[in-house]
């Protein structure tokens, strides 16, 4: 059994000053900005506003189990029970108003919002959020890709101008450059001149950084640290990305990473199965990750850690705004459509020599439920085994762990039998 | 099916100039079962958008062959997946080939940038359909509105108008304005009632409706009027709503509340029927409306 990284604890440890810091802001009545995930917060980062993430703050929620609370609120309100609650929780959280169930007593009201119409219902999530608060909102264009093509990751470090298609590019440089005003009039200050670039530069760096550390742990003979010790790591430097620490954390992980796999160190000395998690973090029972250890099975994988570089490394080209483009242009959509989804997901299989994919399908947070089917057909054809769980990553009112654990058991047999 | 545009998605607006004089059909609304030994179904989800499914499995069943295209309108629910797995499905040869497929995307920001992309979108669907004879455009926005009007009046049934509208779209002609022989006073003698909420496909909800009162606000259906819901409500003299979702939705049912309120501020009645089919059945509504 590993010890837990040196690490792990100083990036919770950042996260909560980080934190108290970012409340005491926010009391204080500075503006800040409440934005989707896969918005370009850069743009943020750079001016140096606060920004609370949606989907971060709807873990936070969902984490100090306050969601069945909340999401028993917005029912009572008339918003019935299938709506998407990953995303929209917090604004629940918002509605409900009762200080004493909320982190932080609650949120204050935003200086702006921000999403992407990645999602049919997200313009609708954040318009509640507008009236509800009457913060300016920017909705950010999320036009298809007419031709994708399924080997997205590597032509998009560099070649993303060709691989994402100019005109969609333009609208989006638009889009971000109105937001960047909205921004810099809500905060009553310019960006300052090269922040941007800087920025970008920086984050090129820490996601290089991760990409080192997320092939040392596929190459590694046993997998050297669990799934909830490396999204910890990953995450809380994403959402600070380019900042110093985040960029100085990313190396302490990366050599934290190659100091173990140096060791020999095992999350499970007899290792006889990998398993990747697909989909978004279940964030209520994050114990779950761990539940097979003793059965010689081990979580491997997880998509934040190599996401990071696949996601985010977009080489600016001497024009980091269009860089940034590039990146938020279809971030989700990477993760969850198909051709991209599958090839993806089979590709980093491969890498990390997976024997089981276990993959969440909410059926609540339609986006993120869709195309699952293509995933696991595609890693079938690839020979790994998969096994589908249907779950919310915050509503733990369905969530039934005893069947959760049961079929990926059955799954891990079916491994077993197989290797 | 000959030599038609065949247009998939919620909205999608057939009078647009791009579409001018071409054979245009909305096949958005089909219902269309899966056929024996589908090679897609299972890839399918459960939950996945009803009308998206039906699209997909109509092009299984080489329902839209015969089309010279088929347009997808991005900015309708749904349909990024519809384009997203027609295209994955037929790359992975479950699906025929078949009609070249376009994704007609639109930005929903305002501004000289989003101006200028709708500008090359349209430029980009023209090229795509430039080889395709164009005729004298139909006006589908007067019989429209004098449908609208009809229906306003109670002079019509909301099952009639909901029938001829999908009719419309779907044979890509101007709306039906013919006159209706049907007795107006069974009609006028009960509430007035709109209905709201998700898209629906199948007309037993209407037909339900006309039994009880006279449908006068079709705000579900396709070509629903755009004005503000409140004076609609106001100028129709609407005094009970009927709102229904379709069970997997996750995207009507965020206006619900908002309407909800504005019905309580006007005192109008605002019955839920909560989950329903698309393509409802008599067995899947209540006796009356209560």
């Amino acid at each position: 059994m590993t010890r837990a990284l040196d690490c792990t604890a100083e990036a919770a440890a950042y996260q909560r000053d980080w934190a108290k810091g970012l409340r005491a802001r926010l009391a204080a009545g500075e503006p800040y900005a409440f934005a989707n995930a896969d918005t370009p917060m850069e743009v943020f980062h750079a001016l140096g506003m606060p920004v609370v993430v949606n989907q971060w703050w709807s873990s936070v929620i969902a984490a100090k189990k306050l969601s069945a609370a909340h999401l028993a609120a917005s029912e009572a309100a008339g918003f019935h029970g299938r709506l998407a609650k990953y995303s929209a929780l917090p604004l629940f959280a918002a509605m409900d108003g009762r200080p004493e169930m909320q982190p932080w007593g609650g949120l204050p009201a935003p200086g702006l919002l921000c999403a992407r119409a990645s999602a049919d219902d997200h313009p609708l999530i954040f318009a509640e959020w507008a009236r509800l608060t009457g913060a300016p909102l920017r909705i950010l264009s999320a036009p298809g890709h007419p031709d994708p093509a399924p080997d997205w990751w590597d032509m998009l470090r560099d070649g993303w101008e060709k691989g994402t298609g100019g005109d969609r590019l333009d609208l989006m440089v638009a889009e971000i450059e109105d937001l960047t005003a909205l921004a810099e009039e809500v905060a009553g200050r310019r960006t300052p001149d090269g922040a941007l670039a800087g920025l970008m530069a920086r984050i090129d760096r820490q996601e290089r950084l991760f990409d080192e550390a997320a092939q040392m742990i596929a190459e590694a003979p046993r997998c050297p640290i669990r799934i909830s010790e490396m999204i910890p790591n990953v995450m809380i430097p994403q959402w600070h990305r380019g900042s110093d620490w985040a960029l100085a954390h990313a190396e302490r992980f990366r050599d934290a990473v190659a100091a173990r796999i140096a060791e020999g160190a095992a999350v499970v000395e007899d290792e006889q199965v990998r398993m990747m998690w697909i989909g978004a973090g279940l964030w209520f029972d994050t114990g779950f990750y761990q539940a097979f250890e003793a059965l010689g099975a081990v979580f491997a994988w997880s998509m934040y850690l190599p996401f990071a570089a696949d996601g985010y490394l977009r080489t600016d080209h001497g024009d980091p705004m269009r860089a940034l483009a590039a990146r938020v242009i279809d971030l989700n959509e990477h993760l969850h459509q198909p051709p991209w989804a599958g090839a993806w997901h089979v590709k980093e299989a491969l890498r990390a020599r997976i024997d089981l994919a276990v993959i969440i399908v909410p059926e609540s947070d339609r986006p993120s439920g869709y195309g699952t089917r293509f995933i696991a057909r595609a890693l079938e054809q690839a020979g790994v085994k998969t096994v589908t769980i249907e779950a919310d990553m915050v509503d733990a009112r369905a969530w039934d762990g005893d069947k959760a654990r049961a079929l990926v058991m059955d799954g891990i047999e079916r491994a077993r039998k197989e290797r | 099916m000959s030599a038609s545009v065949l247009l998939f998605g919620h909205g999608v607006p057939l009078s647009d100039p791009v579409l001018a004089g071409l054979a245009v059909r909305d096949i958005t609304r089909l219902f269309q079962e899966p056929a024996p030994g589908s090679r897609i179904d299972a890839l399918l989800e459960p939950f996945l958008d009803p009308y998206v499914r039906g699209f997909l499995l109509g092009m299984e069943a080489r329902a839209f062959d015969e089309a010279a295209a088929i347009v997808v309108w991005r900015q309708g629910a749904g349909a990024l997946h519809a384009y997203r797995y027609a295209t994955e499905l037929r790359r992975q040869g479950l699906l025929p080939a078949g009609p070249p497929l376009h994704l007609w995307n639109r930005a929903v920001s305002a501004g000289p940038a989003a101006q200028v992309f709708d500008a090359r979108q349209d430029a980009q669907l023209t090229q795509a359909l430039a080889r395709l004879p164009r005729e004298t455009p139909v006006d589908r926005a007067g019989p429209l509105a004098v449908l609208e009007a009809m229906q306003a009046a109670a002079q019509i049934t909301g099952g009639e108008a909901f029938r001829r509208r999908l009719r419309a779209r779907a044979c890509g002609e101007p709306v039906s304005t013919a006159p209706v022989q049907a007795p107006a006073s069974d009609r006028t003698a009960g509430p007035r009632f709109a209905l709201a909420g998700a898209p629906l496909g199948g007309r037993e909800l209407h037909a339900w409706l006309d039994r009880q009162g006279a449908l006068v606000l079709d705000l579900q259906g396709p070509d629903a009027p755009r004005d503000d819901v409140g004076d609609l409500l106001t100028r129709r003299r609407v005094s009970v709503l009927v709102w229904q979702v379709d069970p997997n939705d996750d995207l009507h049912g965020w206006r619900k509340p908002a309407l909800l309120r504005l019905c309580a501020k006007m005192g109008i009645r605002f019955v839920d029927l909560g989950f329903l089919s698309p393509w409802p059945q008599r067995p899947d509504l209540p006796k009356v409306l209560r």
